[in-house]
């Protein structure tokens, strides 16, 4: 009898969380779409110009004309987080992108060719993984100079050996299997095999670690941007703001308040995002 | 070293049975034929012409007339990919219109006792000896001259083995294949094969036809693994 009635719970307690996973999924999803469309059409939706300044209004706390307060030029901070939402969001996006075709390019290369050239490759992996990677993408920034496009160019130098060390493991262990060699006995030539057959079944853990990567990128750039090695002034972008306003952290801790916020916001939903993906993906999970 | 000075010779139309233990270098031995891994020395003809060689073009020319099928016939299709279109690849990799290439498709599947819907099946949606007839289709569309079945019934149960082992047999008599029967089970090797080769530790220790073997092995290691069997 109590058997048959702990059988019945395991069954439902399963069911629910296959639901939720789902529903998550649309949640999440949802919500990037709604970051995506603010950052997308940032220009019409800020209710004050962003970049207009006015002393008189400098340093207000929020209130019910500017609902976030305003910076020490007057500017009001809700239409800065806004129009920062479009550097910050889409120079991560470009970033994950960049790193993850270039590092999954060079995995699969690597992984499929093996040999000589594959443990070349992986050694210059391996030295750019050894650099403390800020440092090295502090050190690239200065190098190239400031601006975000540097900014994400020397972040991208340090972050693609993580997916090539991925993609190449995973190629490694789908690459004996038997349907590799059957296509290789169909006369498919490597880049078919490679990307008709090898690629479809590694893009799985790929693609979780580019989704999870999106809110780790996001904080880097605006940790360079935050060093002054990012975004330049009076580009809106959320690392600088929280830079320009820190020393005002006692006094008029909205400043920094408001791009924090929308930073933590936003890396907390491309990260459940992220996770949800992953569970998703998860072989144990049935359609 | 997996396999060591081995040489034998299968004739045109011949079904040639090699058998062996587990780890014995049958799976190797294979895979040097089809050059799916280099052997160190040593050479493999095809119809007299030296194959081991041969760059990536004469290789997918060679792949027209030498198939193999695979032990495990469910990891043998990409999970991703319809059967069918697993099956199409070979033809479409010489040039068939999609078309063409899907009829004859859905013409190898119903010679191998599948109905054509199953071309439209992924590879988990079917079970063991039908996806085993798929990967036979595959095997038989562009008519090979040589078709290798490494163990092709041993993830197989017992009367599914029988059914697959039958449909070779038919196709070997109707298109004159030769055939290259990787066994570890004699019995299986003795209905089937014109001649068997017995294998053990990556070298080839008896040679004969089957009844011969069975009755009167000469090897220790060919009784013991007959033994084993029966
Ligand atoms: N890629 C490989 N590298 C090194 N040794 C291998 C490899 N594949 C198989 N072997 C070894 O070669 C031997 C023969 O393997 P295999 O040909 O698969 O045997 P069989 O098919 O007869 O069971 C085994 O001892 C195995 O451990
Ligand atoms: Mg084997």
């Amino acid at each position: 009898m109590e058997i048959g009635l702990e059988k019945s719970v395991t069954v439902r307690k399963s069911k629910t969380r296959k639901d939720q996973t789902k529903l998550k999924l649309y949640v999440f999803s949802a919500l990037v779409v709604v970051l995506l469309v603010i950052a997308a059409f940032a220009s019409q939706l800020v209710p004050y110009d962003p970049y207009q300044q006015d002393l008189g209004k400098a340093l207000q706390a929020p209130n019910s004309n500017y609902l976030l307060g305003t910076d020490r030029y007057g500017r009001d901070l809700l239409s800065r987080v806004i129009m920062g939402a479009q550097a910050t969001i889409f120079s991560s996006l470009l970033l994950v992108c960049i790193i993850s075709v270039i590092g999954t390019g060079v995995g699969l290369f690597c992984g499929y060719k093996g040999g000589k050239i594959d443990s070349l490759i992986m050694r210059i992996s391996d030295v750019f993984l050894a650099f403390p990677g800020m440092v090295f993408a502090i050190a690239v920034a200065g190098v190239l100079g400031g601006g975000i496009m540097n900014a994400v160019l020397a972040l991208a130098c340090i972050s693609w050996p993580k997916f090539a060390r991925l993609a190449r493991g995973q190629v490694l262990s789908v690459k004996n299997m038997p349907y590799i060699s059957a296509s290789k006995l169909s006369g498919s030539r490597p880049a078919k095999i490679i990307f008709k057959h090898i690629l479809p079944n590694i893009m799985g853990p790929i693609l979780v670690t580019a989704t999870l990567d999106i809110g780790t990128m996001m904080m880097e750039l605006a940790g360079l941007s935050f060093l002054g090695l990012g975004a330049m002034p009076p580009i809106a972008e959320w690392g600088s703001m929280m830079s320009n306003g820190r020393s005002m952290l006692q006094t008029s801790p909205w400043v920094i308040l408001a791009p924090g916020g929308a930073i933590f916001i936003t890396v907390m939903v491309f990260n459940l995002l992220g996770d949800t993906v992953r569970d998703v993906l998860d072989p144990k999970f049935k359609k | 070293m997996a396999v060591d000075g081995i040489s034998f010779q299968i004739n045109k139309g011949e079904c040639l049975g090699l058998v062996g233990e587990s780890g014995c270098g049958k799976s190797t031995t294979a895979k040097m034929i089809t050059r799916l891994e280099a052997a160190d020395e040593g050479g493999i003809f095809l119809n007299g012409k030296e194959i081991t060689q041969a760059g990536n073009k004469e290789l997918r020319a060679i792949y027209r007339d030498i198939q193999m099928i695979f032990q495990m016939p469910v990891d043998s299709f990409n999970p991703r990919i319809r059967l069918g279109e697993s099956i199409m690849e070979s033809m479409i990799n010489q040039g068939m219109k999609r078309h063409r290439a899907k009829a004859r498709a859905q013409e190898c599947l119903a010679v191998c006792g599948l109905p054509k819907e199953f071309a439209d099946r992924y590879p988990h949606q079917v079970s063991g000896g039908e996806c085993q007839r798929a990967s036979i289709a595959r095997a038989i569309a562009n008519q090979p001259s040589l078709l290798i079945c490494d163990e092709a019934t041993s993830a197989l149960d017992v009367t599914i083995q029988a059914q697959i082992l039958k449909l070779i047999r038919q196709f070997q008599n109707e298109m004159g294949m030769t055939c290259l029967l990787i066994c570890h089970d004699l019995a299986l090797v003795q209905e089937v094969c014109d001649r068997v080769l017995v294998m053990s530790n990556g070298r080839i220790v008896e040679e004969g036809t089957p009844d011969e073997i069975i009755m009167n092995p000469r090897e220790e290691y060919t009784k013991r693994l007959i033994d084993s069997v029966l």
